[in-house]
This record gives C-alpha cells, structure tokens and sequence, in this order.
C-alpha cells in the first residue's frame, strides 16, 4: 500500500508544469527631429517635413559635373553619424545612360551608380558625418534623354557605426528630367 | 502451576497490549520550508539600453523580472536599435517564454517591434501594432537571446511632430 501511493505521488509531481509571469515592463515612446537631416540646396530641392524626406529634381542634360542637390546635415552638436544610401525604387532607368548619386563630406563618395540604362550600383558605404556638419548630396555624370523622366528613390541611414548598432532610415527621391 | 498461570496472564497482557497498539492514531507531521529563488527567466540589459541617443531612463527592476524605459522615435524616420534589453534562461533546462503587450493603437506610430534575436538569427518578433501582441518561444539552457527595438514614426504636419506620437506601452514575460 504504502508503495502504491508513493508511486502515484511521484507521478502527481510530473504532471504539468509551474509558470512563472513577471511584472509588465513599461514603455514609454517620444518624438524627436532626425539628427540627420535633408534640406534644400538647389531649386527644385526639398527637405520636408523635419528634414526626413528629401526631394530634388534635375531638369536638363548634364554631363560629367556636379550637381548638388540637398544638404545632409548632422544637427547633432557633439556625435557623430555615419551615413549611406541604398535604392528602394527606381524607374525610367533606361533614359539614364550614365549617373553617379553620392554623399559629400569634403570628399564625394559615390553610393549609386548607373550605366548603359542600369543601376551597377545600388548602395554605398557609410561616410562619416562629423557633429554639426554641412554635407551634401550630389549627382553627377547623369545623361539623360530630354523630356523623359528617371526617378530613383533611396532610403537614407543614419546609423551610430558601420555596424549599425542602432540606426534611422528617411527617404530621399531624385527625379531627373 | 502458579509459574504457569503467570505465564498465561503475561501472555494475556500482552495481547491486551498489542490490541490497544494497533488502536492509536499515529499522527506524523512534515516540515516544509520555502524560499525565494530568482526567476528561471530574466531580462537583463543590452548594450543599446545605455545608448541615450535613443533609448532613456532604462532600468531593470530588482529581480530583473521587468524593466522600464523611454525610447526616442524619429519624426518621420524609422529608427531601429539593437540589443536593448536581453532573456536569459538562468536554468539548466529549456524554458517556454511568452512575451505579450499591450497594443498601440497610435497612428502616428507606424511601426513599434521587438525582435528576438539568437546571434544573427531572429526567434521571433513582437509586433505592438497588432491586435493582440504576443510572441512564444523556446529559449535553451543557459542561452541569452538578444531585443531589437524598432519604432518608425509618421512624419507628422509640426516641426518635430509634436507630442502626437507619444505613446505607452507594456511588455510582460512569463516562462513555463
């Protein structure tokens, strides 16, 4: 008898299981300006709504010069940020024969590049921003056919390091015509 | 004959004691003694807790059973910050882990996630938009899963959208 029962006690304690709940952590959100922000350089260019979704567009022919199209600036007055851009969506890419779309920090650094009616290249590395800096997105060596139109459209990251540890991704579109 | 009658008595005493042997009740008692271990899951912070371009006022609670933090959204930007905060199995066997939430009906909110991630390998996400956020998942012995925070916000008509976006949010952990 006393076996029976310690069998069936030792079962008992098998059966299910103990699950433990913790308290809620708690989450609160703000809103702040991107750090790193778009905004008009040449006519036709646009920054947005708090600098995080840039526009611009190219009317005419250019031809292997350079065309400074937004600012991308780091409004953060102590850090600095790494950026690049990568190509979400493009069209009319077969009127563009050649194109360079790039980021300038002192130095132009090419992110996307287009030949023969193609996208080579659709993004680049990141490029250091320095804190409270004055950079600049450019297009040069873009030929295109009058009167019809390319469109690319880009996300921009703004990432703390190259590893993208933490990061915000605007938009930014170009249209060339 | 008298050493045989003290015989036969002695054997009756003896009988008369083994019947009011079996008669008692036998109480037992048992001694139980608790204690307070910790949680066989816990949250512990990550390297992106510290990282006050985005997150703030991060802390865990004593027992590392929930923590509490601010976490800095970008007015149009879709912001994402990896390991902010960790599980941990502390247990020599594998535990059930079930995160649920609150959900955040905000509109202006647009994105507001939680991913699970084992290394490069991702578990599982949380999604705060959803209707009824929950995430259940197996964690090893001993293993420590990484949280990614992402938290895109709409672009908003004001300068830096205002207080509009702002929201609150729970996030609870049991484990089986």
């Amino acid at each position: 008898m006393m076996r029976t029962l310690l069998v069936l006690g030792t079962g008992l304690a098998l059966v299910g299981s103990i699950t433990l709940s913790s308290d809620s952590a708690t989450l609160t959100t703000t809103t702040i300006e991107p750090e790193v922000q778009m905004g008009a350089l040449a006519s036709g260019s646009s920054g947005g709504l708090n600098g995080s979704a840039g526009t611009a567009s190219i009317t005419g022919l250019v031809l292997s010069q350079t065309t400074n199209v937004l600012y991308l600036n780091n409004t953060n007055a102590t850090g600095a940020y790494y950026a690049k851009l990568v190509v979400t969506a493009s069209s009319g890419i077969a009127n563009l024969p050649a194109l360079v779309i790039g980021i300038d920090n002192g130095t132009q650094n090419a992110q996307i590049v287009g030949t023969l009616g193609s996208l080579t290249q659709t993004s680049g590395q990141y490029v250091q921003l320095l804190a409270a800096s004055t950079n600049r997105i450019y297009v040069t060596q873009a030929v295109t056919t009058l009167a019809l139109t390319s469109t690319i459209t880009m996300d921009v990251y703004a990432a703390d390091d190259t590893s993208e540890s933490a990061y915000v991704i605007t938009s930014l579109t170009i249209t060339i015509q | 004959m008298r050493e045989g009658a003290i015989f036969v008595t002695i054997g009756f005493l003896m009988l008369a004691a083994a019947g009011a042997i079996a008669a008692v009740t036998v109480t037992s008692s048992s001694t139980i003694t608790t204690s307070v271990t910790p949680p066989p899951v816990q949250f512990a912070a990550g390297a992106g807790s510290t990282n006050t371009r985005y997150v703030g006022d991060y802390s865990l609670s004593t027992n590392a059973t929930s923590f509490e933090g601010t976490f800095k959204g970008r007015a149009g930007g879709d912001a994402t910050v990896k390991n902010v905060t960790q599980i941990r199995n502390t247990m020599s066997v594998s535990q059930t882990v079930t995160l649920s939430a609150t959900q955040v009906t905000n509109p202006r909110v647009t994105a507001f996630t939680w991913t699970v991630k084992d290394a490069s390998t991702t578990i599982g996400t949380l999604d705060h938009k959803a209707t009824s956020p929950i995430l259940t998942f197996t964690i090893p012995a001993g293993m420590t899963y990484t949280m990614n925070e992402r938290l895109k916000v709409a672009g908003g008509s004001g300068n830096n959208n205002g207080d509009s976006a702002d929201v609150s949010a729970t996030l609870g952990l049991s484990a089986s």
